[in-house]
């Protein structure tokens, strides 16, 4: 008798199973988001546009001239909100855990990113390692343009962002980084931009993304671009260029360029205290090759005129900190992590200096130090057209 | 006794290790403790002497009394208050396993299925420990036996494959707020070891008491290692303002695995290995509870009692906590490290002087 | 409800009746032999009433014919040329004088030239040993039977066995004859202290069954179990040994089988010699094996043949196939119902591609595919050698292929059910507990997703956790894990530093060879050339 009840007792609980698990979501009642890109709208309510996959299409072979997604957007009050009403229009649950890049419309980021991101870090859905780019324009011009090489815009943009560090002069930019950013007390974000580049073939427009500028923010709110030279000044700064060309004039025939490429660059930021002043020491160390030479009547693969390239290197270099340090001092954004390099070094003074980081950020001295060298030349020593 | 079975020193540790760790694994507290920032790492070294310290009293209360458990010598010590302090940690027994279970419930939820009702994940929870615990210690020590050096493989893998995205400066600077901060986090943490009450439970059933002294030594020693080990990545991969923000601050750190673009979003496979050990943690705290409840009743065996146990337990764990906040109010340090203490340090204190001075049953050292 | 009360009543009522006819028939039995050589022969004739395969043969000993005697054998089970030469001849052409009085003793002692010759006084013992091929042999005036021993039936040659090939090892394989398959262990194992004790079990067919033990390595109290299991089963019949299986085993309702059994003598000596018990049966030659551990299952006997390094490679391959062949369908369908977050992008559109115009939820077009899997591989195993091409044809081209092109079942599907299915042939003693234990996981992986999975990965180790198998932990050297059994399981370990023999079943002996076997190269000469 006590085994049946015990039996009973069991099953009535096994029944809140066999209902079945609510979570069930078969891949073919799916809409799975590829690109997410936030607006907002005029009348203050944000717009959410979503690049959907559409598998089948995919997977045709080539001769399928179908486009492999379709775009749908949404509005709402809150992102949750607009996002829920998208189902309104697609014809299935929008699957958002697959995606790959989320856009920023500028407006949009001028006003403040952090509402816009609480979403994505409090659902179970969305990832934390996808990359975000902000539109000159608005997120969903941007997600509407065709890409020539991918049927899918965001693998095309994803790939994008991560063969950039071949030029490093566009930062590549996850969540996980703006929110570590956004968290900390004194470090502003910065991601990179996308534009939208058209030209006109007789008839048809074509459009294509190409990436350009990189947005900086002060605490939350977009406050200026960087362009090209800039960001890579900020990425010396952070250690974080891996390869690129730095253009110099050549020694012996200044109107002709040298292309030296990047091999490994790394920085050193020493804060110090000098008569109740913050001074920042950074030290700057490259290494480059010897790319290219369009100055074919110098022979520069000796060691002055390697001494010269290095100096110049160096210059180079320097400008390109400069002018993103005068810039950022100029918004009053702490994009290098000055502040976290400081806490690190004065633990005991930094919750003062804490408090005032805008107006302590502004008067850093910074003093830069670069030591620029250069390793090999390639497979040729000189240019073909001079006679030994 | 209703329990026969015995288990080796090993098989004890292992079964510690694993229902401290899955705590931690799940929403690390420790990150809110003092002194919440960067040297929560430190205060886990710190941890290691104090867990001694705090296991002091246990210990020399098995010394005395070394066939029983905590629930029998309160019986012989002090009678019928002696029963009162057993009620006492019957009741702190199966509040733990509420608690456990509804944080875990939780994190399932919110981590992965948020549409299946958290019920659900309690009713099969608690039928699984109805069913390891019915079967006895024995069996539930081999299942972690089993599943321990997976769990602890699993972990040091992930370790591993973040390291090469760790920012190691995070951790930086060291003691920014001097000892004292770190020195209390390390009570913190320790006072949440409710599993010194756990091994107090099962020191009797060893089969070997020479091994005693290690099974304390190992186990703290064990979970401090891995504290570590779990802490370091969440730091250095979030920061410590990021991290604070988290309520599963772990878990998040494995979606960030990303190797050569193809071993990435692993995190299902944490998910899976997870379960395995917050199982064996719900099996072991339920089969405390009704190990204690059958010693306290004085029944020749727990094995009828645990399935209606089980079965009160979900009713209970639903109505004790409305929504997670109150939980989370619960488990802050400021109210979980008196609570603890009182049945960690304080009850077993009062019953080491009784007994010292009563001497009543006590083996003679 | 009442009728399943009256079906009881009659069920009841009908083993009584059963039981009172044995208890008259056994008292029958154990009736004495007579003197008088007519009463012998009525007794047998009336007990043989109506079978034609027994001979009995009346005859007169000695030339001078003066004692009566008769033989009673049955066809086809004795070697009648050696009836003939040995026994029939010899009494025949008897010259010695002989009488009623000395008859019997100087038959046995001086007469017969048969090796094996007993002697019993009860009816029920003389029907037994005609029943199991020996020649009884009664002679008038005296009330004891002799027994002669000369049987000789058609058998299976000693053969290579169909479950359990090898490329490299012994291909000898026990056949359904008991002392056949006696003589093949004592072959190997040449030592006093392997015993071989036989008990007769089943009422009807009293089978013999013989335990087998090495008396100074294994554990005296599991031997004594093992007989006293044996001992205690009192059934209709054992046909074969799967029936003692069943009377024997810890955990009759478990899934996971707790005797072990093999078809060739290497691995049963091999277990021997770890401290096991094997029983072997007369007429299967399927030899049981006990205590069986779940990690036997996944060491296979050429292991010890072949090279370490290998073998291990293989080991942790068996142990990969199983967890696929139990796991890869089951997660297959949670992955793409709950968890799609975990695939890969690309692979995530193979797969929603192909699942895009097919009818039925992955949960049930993954249960289907299991049970027409099941369908095509029992049939493969019935049918007749000359259809079983076109059962793999079928199999293969029209379900596998056909069904995908027509759009009723998705591609993955198909290469999920492939790859389970050829992953659970790996390691022959699991597939059927696979069998079940897949469709357990499956439905629970399409119910509650990795989940479910999990909770029912554990469901089953704690129940395997909790089995025994005559005493010894049933998953052990894992858990309880003992170290240095270890060296078996998770690798296979070289020869020379397999030191012990297995600790979990606390044999009396325990170490196997001296630490010095590593093989070394010879020290060198100093001074040679």
């Amino acid at each position: 008798m006590k085994k049946l009840i015990a039996l009973l007792m069991i099953l009535f609980l096994l029944q809140t199973m066999l209902t079945g698990c609510w979570n069930r979501r078969e891949l073919k009642t799916l809409a799975i988001v590829e690109m997410l890109g936030l607006d907002r709208t005029e009348d203050g309510q944000i717009s959410l546009t979503f690049e959907i996959l559409k598998p089948a299409e995919v997977k045709a072979d080539n001769g399928g001239g179908g486009k492999g997604t379709w775009t749908l957007t949404s509005q709402g009050e809150t992102v949750f909100d607009a996002f829920r009403n998208a189902t309104l229009q697609a014809s299935r649950k929008l699957f958002i855990s697959q995606n790959k890049i989320i856009v920023i419309g500028q407006e949009a980021a001028k006003a403040g990113i952090t509402p816009l991101l609480d979403f994505l870090s409090r659902d179970h859905e969305p990832r934390l390692l996808t990359h975000m780019f902000i539109a000159k324009g608005t997120a969903k011009d941007t997600l509407e343009v065709e890409h020539g090489q991918e049927k899918i815009l965001a693998t095309a943009l994803e790939n994008l962002a991560k063969v950039a560090a071949a030029t490093s002069k566009i930062p590549r930019i996850q969540t996980l980084d703006v929110m570590k950013d956004l968290a900390s007390k004194t470090s502003d974000p910065f991601i990179p931009g996308i534009d939208i580049f058209q030209n006109k073939e007789g008839e048809k427009v074509n459009k294509t993304i190409i990436l350009s500028n990189t947005a900086i923010f002060k605490k939350d709110k977009l406050v200026g671009w960087f362009d090209k030279k800039e960001t890579r000044g900020l990425l010396w700064i952070l250690g974080e260029v891996k390869s690129g060309i730095i253009v110099v004039k050549s020694p012996q025939e200044e109107t002709k360029n040298v292309g030296i490429e990047i091999i490994k660059a790394s920085s050193k930021i020493k804060p110090e205290m000098i008569d109740g002043n913050l001074v920042i020491t950074m030290e700057i160390k490259e290494d480059g090759n010897l790319g290219e030479q369009m100055s074919e009547g110098v022979d520069l693969t000796k060691p002055d005129a390697f001494e010269e390239l290095e100096k110049r290197q160096a210059a180079v270099i320097q400008s390109e900190i400069n002018a993103a340090l005068t810039k950022a001092q100029d918004w009053d954004a702490d994009i290098f992590k000055f502040g976290e390099e400081v806490h690190r070094k004065f633990p005991g003074e930094w919750p003062e200096l804490k408090e005032n980081w805008d107006r302590e950020f502004k008067n850093i001295e910074v003093k830069v130090e670069v030591e620029a060298k250069l390793r090999n030349t390639g497979l040729v020593t000189r240019p073909v057209t001079i006679q030994q | 006794m209703p329990e026969k079975g015995k288990i080796t020193y090993k098989q004890l540790i292992l079964l510690v290790f694993t229902s401290r760790i899955i705590v931690t694994l799940t929403n690390m507290p420790g990150l809110t403790d003092p002194p919440a920032n960067q040297d929560l790492w430190l205060s886990e070294l710190f941890g290691l002497p104090i867990m001694l310290l705090l296991s002091v009293p246990v210990y020399l209360l098995w010394m005395r009394y070394p066939n029983q458990t905590i629930i029998q010598y309160s019986q012989v010590i002090a009678g019928k208050v002696g029963k009162l302090f057993g009620a006492l940690y019957v009741w702190f027994f199966m509040h733990l396993t509420m608690i456990t279970l509804y944080q875990y419930s939780a994190f399932i939820t919110t981590a992965v299925m948020p549409e299946t009702p958290s019920l659900f994940f309690i009713i099969t929870m608690v039928l699984f420990g109805v069913y390891a615990a019915r079967n006895g210690i024995e069996v539930i020590c081999r299942l972690s036996e089993l599943l321990t050096p997976i769990i602890m493989a699993s972990i040091i893998i992930i370790a591993l494959l973040l390291i090469k995205d760790m920012d190691l400066k995070a951790l930086t600077p060291v003691l920014e707020k001097g000892v004292g901060p770190v020195l209390q986090g390390g009570f913190t943490i320790s006072a949440r070891t409710t599993e010194i009450l756990g091994i107090a439970m099962l020191l009797p059933y060893l089969n070997d008491t020479q091994k005693v002294k290690r099974v304390f030594l190992l186990s703290y020693t064990l979970m401090l290692i891995f504290f570590v080990i779990i802490t370091i990545p969440v730091l250095t991969m979030f920061g410590v303002e990021l991290a604070k923000t988290m309520a599963f601050p772990f878990f998040d750190t494995v979606k960030l695995i990303d190797i050569g673009d193809f071993l990435e979003r692993i995190e299902a496979v944490y998910m899976g290995i997870w379960l395995l050990g917050g199982l064996i943690n719900i099996s072991f705290s339920l089969y405390l509870s009704v190990l204690g409840l059958s010693h306290l009743l004085n029944l020749k065996d727990y094995k009828p009692i645990v399935l209606p146990v089980g079965i009160l337990l979900i009713p209970l764990t639903t109505l004790s906590f409305e929504s997670i906040v109150g939980l989370r109010k619960f488990t802050s340090y400021k109210i979980s490290t008196p609570y603890s203490l009182l049945f960690i340090l304080i009850i077993p204190s009062i019953l080491l002087v009784i007994s010292m001075i009563r001497k009543k049953g006590a083996r003679q050292a | 409800m009442k009728k399943i009360f009256i079906h009881k009543k009659k069920l009841k009522r009908l083993v009584l009746r059963n039981d009172m006819q044995n208890i008259d028939s056994s008292s029958k039995d154990s009736q004495l032999l007579s003197r008088e050589l007519t009463v012998n022969l009525d007794t047998i004739n009336t007990i043989f009433e109506g079978t034609s395969d027994i001979i009995i043969r009346e005859f007169k000993i000695g030339t001078e014919q003066q004692v009566k005697a008769f033989l009673v054998y049955v066809i086809g089970l004795v070697n009648e040329a050696s009836v003939n030469e040995n026994l029939l001849k010899s009494l025949l052409f008897l010259r010695q004088a002989i009488n009623e009085h000395n008859a019997l003793t100087l038959i046995k002692e001086s007469v017969l030239s048969v090796a094996s010759i007993q002697e019993f006084k009860t009816v029920e013992k003389a029907i037994d040993a005609i029943l199991s091929g020996d020649t009884a042999l009664f002679i008038d005036g005296s009330d004891t039977v002799l027994i002669c021993s000369i049987r000789g039936w058609e058998a299976r040659g000693v053969d290579e066995p169909q479950t359990e090939a090898v490329v490299r090892g012994p291909r000898e394989g026990f056949v359904e004859t008991l002392s056949t398959n006696i003589a093949l262990i004592r072959r190997k194992i040449k030592n006093p202290n392997l015993k071989f004790e036989q008990i007769i079990i089943g009422k009807q067919t009293k089978t013999n069954v013989c335990v087998a033990y090495m008396k100074n390595i294994a554990n005296k109290k599991i031997v004594q179990e093992v007989k006293d299991r044996l001992n205690r089963i009192e059934t209709d019949s054992i046909l074969e040994s799967g029936y003692i299986e069943s009377f024997i085993e810890d955990a009759p309702h478990s899934l996971f089988p707790t005797v072990g059994n093999t078809e060739k003598p290497d691995i049963a000596c091999a277990k021997l010699l770890e401290g096991r018990v094997a029983i072997i049966t007369d007429g299967t030659p399927f030899v049981l094996t006990v205590p069986y551990l779940f990690v036997e299952a996944f060491q296979n006997s050429e292991d010890y043949y072949s090279r370490p390094f290998y073998t291990t490679f293989i080991r942790w391959l068996r142990w990969l196939s199983f967890f696929i062949s139990t796991f890869l369908p089951a997660l297959y369908v949670a992955v793409t119902t709950f968890h799609q977050e975990l695939l890969p992008p690309t692979l995530l559109m193979s797969i929603a591609a192909s699942e895009e115009g097919t009818p039925f939820p992955a949960i049930i077009e993954a249960i289907l595919m299991q049970i027409i899997y099941e369908i095509l591989r029992e049939a493969g195993v019935r049918l007749p050698r000359p259809v079983g091409q076109a059962v793999s044809i079928v199999g293969a081209l029209v379900i596998g292929e056909a069904a995908v092109s027509a759009g009723l079942i998705g591609a993955p599907m198909v290469v999920i059910v492939a790859l389970t299915a050829i992953s659970s042939f790996v390691i022959p003693p699991i597939v059927d507990i696979n069998s079940i234990s897949r469709f357990v996981l499956l439905i629970l992986g399409g119910v509650a997703g990795l989940y479910g999975i999990m909770l029912g990965f554990a469901f089953i180790l704690v129940h395997q956790c909790s089995l025994r198998s005559l005493g010894v932990p049933y998953m052990s050297p894992l858990a309880p894990g003992t170290l240095s059994d270890l060296k078996d399981v998770l690798i296979r370990a070289p020869w020379w530093s397999m030191l012990t023999r297995p600790r979990v079943l606390g044999g009396a002996n325990s170490t196997r060879q001296e630490p010095s076997q590593k093989p070394k190269p010879p020290k060198e000469d100093k001074g040679a050339k």
